[in-house]
C-alpha cells in the first residue's frame, strides 16, 4: 500500500491534508496491528481519545470519532501512517474493542454464509419460489398499467409532459414500487432528468422506447433463456442477494481497479468500480450504494489489484460482479488491456446490443485516440478521424489534451448513451492516469 | 425521423402519423393496434437502432503540433501526491515555493495538474517565470489553446495593436520595465484614444518604476474630468520626489506646520479653492478617526517628504515623532509621518515609526493593519527582526501582541529564523497562560496561524512540533487553529523531504 494509492479513498484534498497531518506516530497512542487489522488511539477535541481501527484488507474502518465524513481522518491517517511506517504498529494480539469490532463483521459474513446454506438446502431457484411467482405477477400487473400510461403520454404529447411536476412521475415511479418492479421506478423517475437541455425530446423519446421495450420484454418472460430471463428481472428490480452469490463458486484472478465513478442523488451515492482482470481477460463492475455519507462496501482504489475470487451476477452478459472476501489488496501490476480502436469497439458494442439490447452503459478501452480543442471544447478524434462524442458528465477534458500534448492516448471510459465518460488514461510512456 | 419528433413532441392527439409515408418504420408500426402502440414500438426499436448502428461524425481537424519534448523528466507518484495537494490548497505562497522545490529537483509538473494550475496560477499571481520552469514547454503549449490562458504566452509588440486591453497592459508593463523610451511613446498614443477606464488601468501600472519622468504623464491627470482618474494620478505624483505638487504642498504647510523654540506648532490649514485640485475634497481620512479638517491637515502633511522636516527643524525623526506626538493635532500628524515615509519609501522614518506604534497602542486604531504592513516592509530584514524580537520579549507584550497580530503576519515576507523561533515560544507560553487564566477572548485571532506556518523557516518544524505535544492541544479552544498551523507545518515538512 502506497501513500498515493489512498488518496482516492480521500472524501476531498482538504480531508486527506488533514489525514496526513495525523500520520505520525507522535500523534497516537496503544497503536498496534495483528493481521489486516490495525488500530490505535488518537487525541481529538472530545475528552476521550477516540479508538480507530481499519481492516486494510477491504479498508473498512471504525471510529469514535463524531464525523460523518467517511472514512474519517483518523482512519485516513492511520493508513497513511501504516503506508509510511509500517513499523511503528506493532503486531499485537488484538484488543478487545478491535476483536468485537472483527467478530461483528465475521458474524455479519456468517449470517450471509448460513443464508446460502438454507438457500442451498432447496430454496435457491428464484423460479420455483411461490413468493416470486406472486412478486412477478403484480409487477406484469403494474407493467400493464405503465404501458397505459405511455400511451397516454405520446396521446398528450412531449411539450405538454415536460410541463408536469416532478411529483406526476413520481406518482407513476411509487405505482411501479407498489408492483414490485423498482428497477420501472428508476427509469421513471429519470424521465423528467431527461427533458432539460438541447435535444431533450430525443433523449426523452429514447428513454421512453427503452421503458417500452422492457416492458414488452418482460410481458414474455416465460419464453426467453434462463439467463436473459435473470437479466430482464434485475432491470426490472429482481435483485440476487450477495448471499446467493457468495454460494457460487466465481473467477479467482488478479482484477486490476481500471476505473470508478460516484454519481449522488440527494443523500444517495452509488459508485461503479470497474476492473480488469489480468488472466480471465475480462471487466467485472462492482456497484455500491451508500447513504447519508455512509461508507462503500468495496473501498478499492484505481491503481491497486485485488488478488481474489469474484462472481459474476447472472446475466446474459455478466458484467455486475461481487467480491468474494477475503481478497488481497496490493499494488496494481500495469494495465495491460488490448485498447480496440473506435470503429472496433463500435462494432464489439453493436454485437453486446445484439446479445442484451439493453446494455446501457459498457466499457470501452480505446486506443489511437487524439485529442484537439477548438475554441472552449475539446474534441476526441479516432485514428479512422471519427469524432468520439464526450459525456456531458465528464469535467476534465482538458486534462485529456494537457496529457496527450499532441501524441494519441490510450483511454479507458464507460459507452454511456453513445458518449464517452473516460475515466483514466495510459500515456504513451505506460503511466496509467486516474480520472475519477 | 423529424415527422415522428414533431408528432410526439405536440401529441398525437393533435397530430396524427401517416405511417404509409414513415416506410423506414412503417412495418415495425404496424403490429400496433393504436397510434399511440405503434409510435410506442417504433420508437423501442429507433432507440436500439441508434445505439447499434451509432454513426460518429468524420471531422477533418488541421494536425495539430505535438508538444515539444522535454528535458527534464515528470514528478513521481509520491511528488505528484504532494503537488495535487499544493494545488488545491490555492496559496500562492505554497504553490510558489513548491514550484521551486520542483525546479530545484530538475523535474517537471505532470501534465495532468496543467489545466487546474493554469485556471488558477494567475488569479494567486503565481510568479509567470517559475511556473513555466516547473511545468516545461507543455504549459505554453497548452495554453495556446484555450483563449483564457492566452495570458501565460509571451506577448509580442502586435499584442499592443491587436491584443485585449489585458494583453495591452501587460505589454506596456513589460515595455516599462525593459524600454522605458518604448513605453513613453505608447503612454502618448494611448491618452489620446483611452477611455477612462483604461486611463485608470494604465495610470495604476506607473507605480513600479516611477521616476521623475513620470510627472508630466500624472500631473495633468489632476485636471482630468472624472474624480476616479484623479484618485488613480494623485498617490502616485506624491511618491516622486520634488513634483511641483510637493513643493506646493510645502508651500501650503508653512502655515500650519512650524517649529517655534523647538515646539512643533501645529495648525489647521484654511482649504482655499485653488487646492482641491491636489485632492483635498477627493481623499476621506474618516476610517482613521479623523475629522474633516484634521484629514486634511493629514492629507497635506502625508504629500511631504518626511526627510524635508528633519533638514528644516534639523531634527532627528525620532525627536520630530515625539514632539508630533505632544502637539495638538498628534494623530493626524503620524498619521501622515506615517503615510508619507510609505510614499517615499523612507526606511529611518519608517523604524522610528514602527517603534512609536509599537509603544502606542491608541495609534493602531489611527495608523490600520493595511498602512501598518507597508510600513514594516520599507525596513530592513535584521532591523525589523530586532523590533519583533523585542516586541516578543515581555509576556504581556507578547499578549498584547497577539491582538495586533498584523505587526507578525501581515507582511509577506519569511519570517527569519530567529523570529519564528522566537513567535512559537511565546505564542506557547502565552497560550499556556492565557489557558490558566480561562482567557477565550483573543481564539479568534489565531485564525492566521498557518499563514504564519507558510512563512515559517522549514527547518524549525521538528522544534515547533515539540513545543506543541498533542497532549497541549488538548480540548482547549485553540486547539483548532494550533492544529491547522502544525498540520500547515507538516506538509510542508514532508513536501521538502519529498521534493529534496
Amino acid at each position: 500500500m502506497k501513500p498515493d494509492q489512498i488518496t482516492s479513498l480521500a472524501p476531498s484534498p482538504d480531508a486527506l491534508r488533514r489525514a496526513q497531518s495525523l500520520a505520525h506516530a507522535r500523534k497516537w497512542t496503544d497503536l498496534g496491528q495483528s493481521g489486516s487489522y490495525l488500530w490505535g488511539s488518537c487525541q481529538g477535541s472530545g475528552s476521550k481519545a477516540y479508538l480507530v481501527a481499519v481492516d486494510t484488507s477491504d479498508f473498512a474502518s471504525k471510529c469514535t470519532c463524531p464525523s460523518r465524513v467517511f472514512p474519517c481522518k483518523h482512519a485516513l491517517g492511520m493508513l497513511l501512517l501504516f503506508a509510511g511506517q509500517p513499523e511503528s504498529l506493532p503486531v499485537l494480539a488484538l484488543p478487545e474493542w478491535v476483536g468485537e469490532w472483527r467478530r461483528s463483521r465475521e458474524g455479519r459474513a456468517e449470517r450471509r454464509e448460513g443464508g446460502i446454506t438454507n438457500n442451498e438446502q432447496g430454496t435457491r431457484k428464484v423460479e420455483g419460489n411461490p413468493r416470486n411467482d406472486k412478486r412477478i405477477n403484480r409487477m406484469m400487473l403494474g407493467m400493464q398499467e405503465l404501458e397505459v400510461w405511455l400511451q397516454d403520454i405520446l396521446q398528450m404529447g412531449l411539450a405538454e409532459l415536460s410541463q408536469q411536476p416532478f411529483e406526476y412521475f413520481e406518482g407513476v415511479a411509487a405505482r411501479m414500487v407498489d408492483a414490485q418492479a423498482p428497477g420501472l421506478a428508476g427509469l421513471i423517475r429519470a424521465l423528467p432528468g431527461s427533458m432539460a437541455g438541447e435535444g431533450w425530446q430525443e433523449r426523452s423519446l429514447s428513454q421512453i422506447g427503452h421503458i417500452y421495450l422492457l416492458l414488452k420484454a418482460f410481458q414474455k418472460l416465460e419464453q426467453w433463456p434462463e439467463d436473459f430471463q435473470d437479466e430482464l428481472k434485475s432491470l426490472a428490480g429482481i435483485h440476487v442477494k450477495k448471499d446467493q452469490l457468495e454460494a457460487k463458486s466465481g473467477i479467482s484472478d488478479v482484477w486490476e481497479v481500471v476505473g470508478k465513478r460516484t454519481e449522488s442523488q440527494d443523500r444517495l451515492e452509488m459508485q461503479r468500480l470497474w476492473l480488469w482482470g489480468h488472466h480471465s481477460r475480462q471487466f467485472a463492475l462492482l456497484i455500491d450504494f451508500s447513504f447519508g455519507g455512509g461508507s462503500f462496501s468495496y473501498n478499492y482504489m484505481p491503481g491497486t489489484a485485488l488478488a481474489g475470487e469474484i462472481v459474476f451476477y447472472p446475466g446474459i452478459l455478466p458484467e455486475r460482479a461481487h467480491v468474494k472476501l477475503p481478497v488481497k489488496v496490493q499494488a496494481g501490476e500495469g494495465v495491460l488491456i488490448p485498447g480496440k480502436s473506435f470503429s472496433d469497439f463500435l462494432n464489439v458494442y453493436a454485437n453486446a446490443l445484439s446479445i442484451n439490447p439493453f446494455l446501457s452503459t459498457y466499457p470501452a478501452w480505446l486506443s489511437g485516440v487524439s485529442v484537439f480543442s477548438e475554441a472552449e471544447n475539446i474534441i476526441l478524434l479516432s485514428d479512422g478521424g471519427k469524432k468520439i462524442p464526450l459525456h456531458p458528465a465528464f469535467q476534465r477534458s482538458w486534462e485529456l489534451l494537457a496529457v496527450s500534448g499532441g501524441q494519441p492516448l490510450s483511454i479507458f471510459g464507460e459507452w454511456l448513451a453513445n458518449r464517452l465518460l473516460p475515466l483514466g488514461i495510459l500515456t504513451s510512456n505506460y503511466r496509467w492516469i486516474n480520472l475519477s | 425521423m423529424s415527422t415522428l419528433l414533431h408528432a410526439a413532441t405536440l401529441g398525437l392527439n393533435r397530430q396524427r402519423i401517416r405511417w404509409e409515408q414513415e416506410t423506414e418504420w412503417s412495418d415495425i408500426a404496424a403490429a400496433g393496434t393504436s397510434p399511440a402502440e405503434k409510435l410506442l414500438r417504433v420508437l423501442a426499436a429507433r432507440q436500439l437502432a441508434e445505439k447499434a448502428a451509432f454513426e460518429p461524425e468524420s471531422i477533418l481537424l488541421s494536425e495539430t503540433e505535438a508538444a515539444p519534448p522535454e528535458k527534464r523528466p515528470y514528478l513521481d507518484a509520491a511528488g505528484a501526491h504532494i503537488m495535487y495537494q499544493v494545488i488545491h490548497a490555492r496559496s500562492r505562497r505554497l504553490l510558489e515555493e513548491a514550484l521551486g522545490l520542483l525546479v530545484k529537483k530538475e523535474e517537471l509538473l505532470s501534465p495532468e495538474y496543467l489545466p487546474l494550475l493554469l485556471d488558477i496560477a494567475d488569479e494567486l499571481e503565481v510568479d509567470k517565470k517559475l511556473l513555466l520552469q516547473a511545468c516545461g514547454e507543455r504549459l505554453h503549449w497548452l495554453a495556446a489553446k484555450r483563449p483564457a490562458w492566452l495570458i501565460y504566452l509571451p506577448l509580442s509588440a502586435e499584442s499592443w495593436k491587436t491584443g485585449s486591453l489585458q494583453q495591452r497592459l501587460r505589454w506596456f508593463v513589460q515595455q516599462r520595465a525593459q524600454q522605458p523610451e518604448t513605453a513613453h511613446s505608447l503612454w502618448a498614443g494611448m491618452k489620446k484614444t483611452a477611455s477612462s477606464d483604461e486611463l485608470i488601468a494604465f495610470t495604476q501600472l506607473l507605480k513600479p518604476h516611477l521616476s521623475e519622468a513620470d510627472e508630466d504623464k500624472l500631473e495633468p491627470l489632476l485636471d482630468h474630468r472624472r474624480k476616479d482618474v484623479r484618485t488613480a494620478a494623485f498617490p502616485l505624483l506624491t511618491r516622486i520626489p520634488d513634483t511641483e505638487l510637493i513643493r506646493r504642498m510645502k508651500k501650503r504647510a508653512e502655515s500650519c506646520f512650524k517649529m517655534e523654540k523647538g515646539v512643533l506648532k501645529v495648525a489647521l490649514p484654511e482649504i482655499r479653492k485653488e487646492w482641491e485640485r491636489d485632492g483635498f475634497s477627493v481623499f476621506s481620512y474618516a476610517a482613521s478617526g479623523l475629522g474633516e479638517k484634521a484629514g486634511y491637515l493629514c492629507h497635506l502633511l502625508a504629500c511631504i517628504p518626511p526627510d524635508h522636516w528633519e533638514k528644516s527643524f534639523q531634527e532627528s525623526p525620532e525627536k520630530l515623532i515625539t514632539k508630533a506626538l505632544n502637539s495638538k493635532w498628534a494623530e493626524a500628524v503620524v498619521l501622515a509621518f506615517t503615510l508619507a515615509s510609505i510614499r517615499q519609501r523612507d526606511a529611518k522614518w519608517a523604524t522610528e515609526l514602527l517603534k512609536t506604534i509599537f509603544q502606542n497602542s491608541k495609534l493602531l486604531d489611527v495608523i490600520k493593519p493595511n498602512v501598518r504592513v507597508e510600513l514594516i516592509q520599507l525596513i530592513p530584514v535584521a532591523e525589523r527582526d530586532r523590533l519583533f524580537i523585542k516586541a516578543m520579549s515581555e509576556s504581556e507584550r507578547f499578549d498584547t501582541l497577539l491582538v495586533d497580530f498584523s505587526l507578525i503576519i501581515d507582511h509577506d515576507d519569511m519570517l527569519s529564523q530567529k523570529v519564528a523561533w522566537t513567535f512559537y515560544q511565546k505564542l506557547r507560553d502565552s497560550l499556556i497562560r492565557r489557558v490558566e487564566r480561562g482567557d477565550q477572548r483573543f481564539r479568534y485571532l489565531l485564525y492566521e496561524l498557518p499563514n504564519v506556518a507558510l512563512r515559517t523557516p522549514i527547518g524549525l518544524y521538528p522544534q515547533i512540533a515539540a513545543l506543541f505535544p498533542y497532549e497541549l492541544l488538548g480540548n482547549g479552544s485553540y486547539r483548532h487553529y494550533l492544529e491547522e498551523m502544525l498540520q500547515t507545518l507538516d506538509f510542508r515538512y514532508k513536501m521538502y523531504k519529498t521534493f529534496t
